[in-house]
């Protein structure tokens, strides 16, 4: 009897495992600053754990994911913050205080409010906003969202600046977040 | 045994989102992974092979 060879089966193996370390190199080329750039924030700037940790991240979407997942964000994020869990699980000794003579020898946080008018700024605006197209926002609370927590602005601050109350401030920025957890887990890209 | 605690995502994650974006890529991390990649993927491929008797 004549069988027939199913596609997975007359694909040639080289040819397939080709095909997904072609597809991870689109979604890394694609999505890989926006893990790298959340893994930062999770290990508190320290890049040479983020680039370790964002590596550990993209070798299990490899072996895990389907090849059409890979550029699915919310998964992306989602194993990026459990690789990043399961590291400081197993880590045995924790970060310690550091004390400081000079104040000029403190690291400077990742957005400080001095950039808040450079243009190379833009870059970040765009590719944070971008997670939840075609979705749109209100531009006064994605600037109220912005000024609050990539410049650390406090709500007063901002109430003077956008000539809202702040308890508006507040309702309207929580209900934003909110909002755009919703939209990045439940779609699929 | 004790049931690994899930991870899921949250609203602070979205504000880390804001606070990382822009952050650009290591120079050479794509290559990098690439190379793994590709050596996982000829492992597999070599254990494949091995199973199938060819």
């Amino acid at each position: 009897m004549l069988r027939i060879p199913s596609p997975r089966e007359d694909t040639p193996i080289r040819a397939q495992s080709d095909r997904r370390v072609e597809a991870l190199k689109d979604a890394m080329l694609a999505e890989g600053g926006r893990v790298f750039s959340y893994l930062c924030v999770l290990t508190r700037g320290d890049k040479a754990l983020a680039e370790e940790l964002a590596m550990e991240t993209w070798l299990k979407v490899f072996n895990r994911f389907k090849a059409e997942n890979f550029k699915t964000r919310w998964l992306l994020f989602w194993k990026a913050k459990q690789v990043f869990v399961s590291r400081m699980r197993k880590a045995t000794t924790r970060s310690f205080v550091e004390f400081r003579t000079q104040m000029d020898d403190l690291p400077t946080g990742l957005s400080p409010r001095d950039n808040v008018d450079n243009p190379s700024e833009s870059a970040g605006w765009d590719e944070f906003w971008a997670n939840f197209e075609p979705r749109t926002f209100d531009p006064t609370d994605m600037k109220c969202f912005w000024l609050l927590y990539r410049y650390d602005f406090t709500i007063n601050e901002i109430s003077s600046r956008v000539s809202l109350p702040e308890s508006t401030i507040y309702d309207r920025v929580s209900k934003l977040v909110h909002t755009c957890r919703k939209i990045l887990i439940s779609r699929k890209r | 045994m004790k049931k690994p605690r899930s991870v899921e995502l949250d609203d602070k994650d979205i504000i880390r989102l804001a606070k990382g974006a822009g952050t650009p890529l290591p120079e050479g991390f794509v290559e990098r992974v690439l190379e793994k990649a590709r050596k996982i993927s000829e492992e597999k491929a070599a254990k494949r092979r091995a199973k199938n008797g060819r």
